[in-house]
């Protein structure tokens, strides 16, 4: 069933069967992105996550499908996001989380974790802008419309982000050369 | 002479589309259960502060008609007597008032 049939049942019937089956549908990927945002603080993604699906079952019938559904859901969640990151516990917690995630082996796995942490170092537009170009697969327009920035802020910070990120891979490809060299030389 | 490489070059288009896609569906049956538990308690309280309001409007359009309109004006003279009366009045029905349409906002 498509999500504007789900949405058109759950608006009609109070239907909350199909209310379950859009949040499946999309549950992964705003978690996902909640995690980019909060650079990989996994408890405080999640909680936001729910607060953004209780939101989205209540405002869910002022919805008028100008945008995609996506995009809309993108849109709450950042705004959700927002509101959360003003709190004190913040910063303490995902260092708190990460410290435990790595102890993840799956090779996949491994790689999300490793994209959260390296969220980390940039500002939260860059992360922001980048997530939904890159992760999500938003245009620069439906990244303006889903977090209210300017079109050209939006192309800026992506090339910020860009940058940031190239100058963090770069270095910890240096350094896994260096440790490669240098192990050899020890042998 | 070589150049210094620049840490500031820019990263690989693929490298970066290969490096930020998401990696691995996250399950979602614990997160859409607690999220729906969420909705049904949500429910509840609104259903629950519903029917009392509409309890509270029965009861106070039965008044008159069973004939407690003398104690209702007595009620209403106790507030000429101190001015604290009516304040506290106030106060008291516009929290409850406040109260009401939060809790019908969550």
């Amino acid at each position: 069933m498509s999500d504007n049939e789900l949405i058109a049942r759950i608006i009609n019937n109070n239907d909350h069967q199909a209310f379950a089956e859009l949040m499946r549908n999309h549950q992964s990927t705003i978690r996902h992105f909640l995690r980019r945002l909060t650079a990989g603080n996994h408890a405080l993604a999640d909680d936001i996550a729910q607060d953004v699906f209780l939101l989205v079952f209540q405002k869910l019938g002022g919805f008028r499908g100008q945008a995609s559904f996506s995009t809309w859901l993108h849109k709450i969640a950042y705004r959700c996001f927002l509101r959360n990151q003003q709190k004190a516990y913040y910063r303490h917690e995902t260092e708190a989380v990460d410290s435990v995630l790595l102890t993840v082996s799956t090779q996949d796995v491994e790689a999300d974790i490793t994209v959260e942490r390296l969220m980390a170092y940039l500002e939260t537009n860059e992360r922001v802008c980048l997530t939904l170009s890159y992760s999500v697969g938003m245009s620069h327009s439906e990244i303006s419309n889903a977090t209210n920035l300017p079109l050209g802020s939006v192309k800026s910070y992506i090339s910020h982000g860009k940058r940031k990120l190239a100058e963090k891979v770069n270095a910890s490809q240096r350094q896994s050369k260096r440790e490669k060299i240098y192990g050899q030389n020890a042998r | 002479m070589d150049r210094m490489p620049d840490n500031t070059q820019f990263i690989d288009e693929s490298l970066l589309q290969t490096l930020l896609q998401y990696h691995t569906p996250l399950t979602g049956r614990e997160f859409a259960n607690g999220v729906l538990a969420k909705i049904h308690a949500a429910e509840k309280k609104r259903r629950c502060i519903l029917i009392s309001s509409a309890l509270l409007g029965i009861i106070i359009a039965l008044l008159p008609a069973l004939q407690l309109l003398p104690t209702i004006t007595l009620f209403f003279n106790m507030f000429s007597s101190s001015p604290y009366l009516i304040t506290l009045f106030t106060l008291g029905t516009l929290s409850g008032a406040t109260w009401l349409f939060v809790s019908a906002l969550d």
